[in-house]
């Protein structure tokens, strides 16, 4: 039986998520052996023309030429996986949105010379089969999505939030106990709590758990004395804190 | 007349995208460019107006590989900028993050991006195949860098701990212990490459140019020294603006570097900070250079493998000395427990040997504390026109073989850099065209 053929694309992006899949150095081996790196530039001298079973795409949509190529890839893909934060919900997206049109003046001399445009998460430009967040994108969930989708099931990636884990790991709360402004009510669970395990709140980096409730927590951090801007708290917490799912309502039980 | 037009497009195996256009008539290159079409992503100006707290998890997504030398290059700058001096343990812990950085990149590098190249290999892949202890090796030191950088750091990409004035959290004792007893048993494989990336037959390119990297007094310099030119010139953090200016140029989304004073290229990295540090080599790594028959000073890129291999060394003895010396310190989260910064205006640099080569990062900061200017200029940038200039060099020679050969060894020329063009905004399929001599002109070489 012929390995199923995975591609790598990357758009606007620091390369952590791609560099997340080298740092299985453990299963690397045998994820080579299971699957044909059909086109994985960062890797790879060859690259192979589509079709792909599978293309995870990292980055954000900044110019016409990622479009381009994320439509063309979306033509040749099997599954086309988001991954990261920039792909799938935030990084350059909302940074960009916190900036506003200051920023490409402040980054060049002549800003005139540099390719421009609206920063679109994956999705928003084309149709996308799965997400996977996180910056970086944690590779455990990576080769566990990656892996359900070559057997042809769903992956279970976490939705609650990072409470859950500080619960179970028995780390003690930084809002409540430590009085710091911590992200971990409203981000997506899977990186078992690790900011808060190490003596610092979270900085929202996995993105919006399920049911997230931002202005709720705005409204803790008020009544818990916790003085804080949001775009203090990290590159994600200003979009974060405008996170609010149907069920959730302000002045409710809090997170 | 007809000149010879030759692209390669993408890059492979660099961090990032770019590609090299080459126009050639009867074997001399009539323009030659590294085009970098790395998205742009303003990382100077998403940081205007931030807290300075916000500023190192933000500039940590510069670069998936190198995360940790943007964060402890940010932290120090705004530690000049605020006036907020660490304690001896946190500039020692940050050096051990560093070293785990180098350690990663340079096993990364010398077994799987750039070895495959000199075993005759097309990738790892290949590699895996043809010379399985060879990648087995590298990928072991790799995870080995990266357990330091997560023992360190709490991640592998996108550290956590490090903040201005100190770390979050540190590691204990006995996780320090058995830190050092791998780093030290991985030092005799590691020398062991050195020996067999000496043997790898290098091609000679050697043209006067000019190095430069940070040097300190008596220890290998990381994060901390002097950036000094083999020209002569000797300027600190705060000076360095002052001495390195940033063009734009219409073919790259990267800035070019050059010296104020002549105008001139100059190459930061590897085989500059060995050429500027020989003598400052830990005695295991100073032993394996000895037993290279590596020639010092080397200004030929391709030496650069047998350099990170020698680094690998130095990296690997010098962590498993700072995990000794912290492993020693009675409460280590206490002693490297964030001092407090005051929010004031200000402006502060500071320079760091990222695995790349030097790292630029200067914050003017308002009287909110909140960033009104960052000036950041990483490895890569710096080298763009040096590598540029060394394909002029290197190439002519080679125009009349076939294009693959050219390909290649263009390709070898520019992963010598270890580019990490993300940082400075991918790699190479040359296509070779016939095309009219007169599109020369549309090349700016």
């Amino acid at each position: 039986m012929a390995r199923p053929r995975l591609a790598v694309l990357k758009l606007a992006s620091c390369s952590g998520c791609q560099l997340e899949l080298l740092n299985a150095e453990a299963t690397l081996l045998d994820l080579v052996s299971a699957v044909d790196l059909a086109s994985f530039p960062m890797a790879r001298s060859r690259l192979e023309e589509g079709p792909f079973d599978v293309v995870l795409v990292e980055g954000a949509v900044v110019s016409h030429r990622e479009e381009a190529a994320l439509e063309q890839a979306r033509r040749v893909a099997g599954l086309l996986v988001a991954v990261g934060a920039c792909a799938t919900w935030g990084g350059l997206v909302t940074w960009r949105r916190l900036a506003g049109e200051t920023a490409f003046a402040a980054a060049y001399p002549h800003p005139e010379l540099v390719p421009a445009g609206a920063i679109r998460a994956v999705g928003d430009a084309v149709p996308v089969d799965l997400a996977v967040g996180g910056c970086p994108a944690d590779r455990r969930e990576l080769l566990e999505a990656v892996g359900c989708l070559l057997v042809g099931r769903a992956p279970e990636l976490r939705s609650g939030p990072i409470c859950v884990e500080c619960r179970s790991r028995e780390v003690a709360c930084r809002l409540v106990s430590y009085g710091e402004p911590c992200l971990g009510p409203i981000t997506r669970a899977g990186c078992d709590a690790l900011c808060p395990s190490l003596g610092r709140p979270c900085n929202g980096c996995r993105g919006p758990a399920d049911d997230p409730n931002g202005p709720g927590l705005a409204e803790a951090f008020r009544r818990a004395r916790i003085d804080a801007e949001p775009d203090s708290l990290g590159p994600w917490a200003v979009e974060l804190m405008k996170s609010q799912s149907r069920r959730s309502c302000v002045g409710g039980d809090g997170p | 007349m007809k000149a010879r037009r030759i692209r390669v497009e993408p890059l492979t195996r660099v961090e990032g995208e770019g590609s090299l256009d080459i126009v050639a008539t009867r074997g001399h290159i009539k323009a030659l460019r590294l085009n970098i079409f790395e998205p742009p992503r303003l990382f100077q100006g998403f940081l205007v107006g931030r807290p300075w707290s916000a500023v190192p998890d933000l500039v940590a997504r510069i670069c998936g590989i190198c995360p940790m030398a943007h964060v402890i290059t940010s932290v120090q700058a705004l530690e000049d900028a605020l006036g907020v001096v660490p304690s001896p343990a946190t500039v020692t812990l940050r050096r051990l993050l560093a070293l785990g950085g180098w350690i990663q990149s340079h096993a990364l590098h010398v077994f799987l991006l750039a070895g495959p190249d000199f075993l005759g290999c097309d990738d790892a892949v290949e590699a895996a195949g043809r010379h399985p202890d060879w990648v087995q090796r590298g990928l072991a030191l790799k995870r080995l860098g990266n357990d330091v950088v997560v023992a360190v750091g709490g991640r592998e990409v996108h550290p956590v701990t490090a903040v201005v004035g100190g770390f979050t959290a540190a590691p204990d004792g006995a996780g320090l212990e058995a830190l050092a007893r791998r780093l030290e048993e991985a030092i005799e494989p590691a020398v062991e490459t050195v020996g067999e990336v000496a043997g790898f037959r290098r091609p000679a390119l050697d043209r006067a140019t000019t190095h430069a990297a940070l040097v300190d007094a008596g220890s290998y310099a990381v994060n901390t020294g002097r950036w000094t030119t083999t020209g002569g010139l000797r300027v600190t953090a705060r000076e360095y603006r002052k001495a390195v200016e940033e063009v734009q140029v219409p073919h790259s989304n990267a800035l070019h570097s050059r010296l104020r004073e002549g105008g001139g290229s100059f190459a930061v990295g590897p085989l500059p900070r060995l050429n500027l540090n020989a003598g400052r080599l830990g005695p295991e790594a100073r032993a394996a250079l000895e037993e290279s028959g590596l020639r010092l000073p080397s200004f030929n890129p391709f030496d650069s493998i047998v350099v990170r291999a020698v680094e690998l060394v130095e990296a690997l003895a010098g962590a498993a000395r700072c995990c000794r010396e912290l492993a020693g310190q009675p409460d280590l989260a206490r002693a490297v427990r964030p001092v407090e910064a005051p929010t004031r205006d200000g402006w502060g640099a500071s320079l760091t040997e990222a695995p790349r080569g030097t790292l630029y990062h200067a914050y003017e900061l308002d009287r909110e504390g909140r960033v009104a200017t960052a000036d950041i200029t990483p490895p890569t940038a710096q080298n763009l026109r040096h590598m540029e200039l060394d394909l002029w060099a290197h190439l002519p020679p080679l125009l009349a073989e076939g294009q693959e050969r050219l390909t290649r060894q263009a390709e070898m020329v520019i992963r010598s850099y270890d580019p990490c063009i993300s940082c400075a905004t991918h790699f190479l399929k040359l296509r070779l065209v016939e095309a009219a001599a007169d599109e020369e002109t549309a090349l700016h070489a």
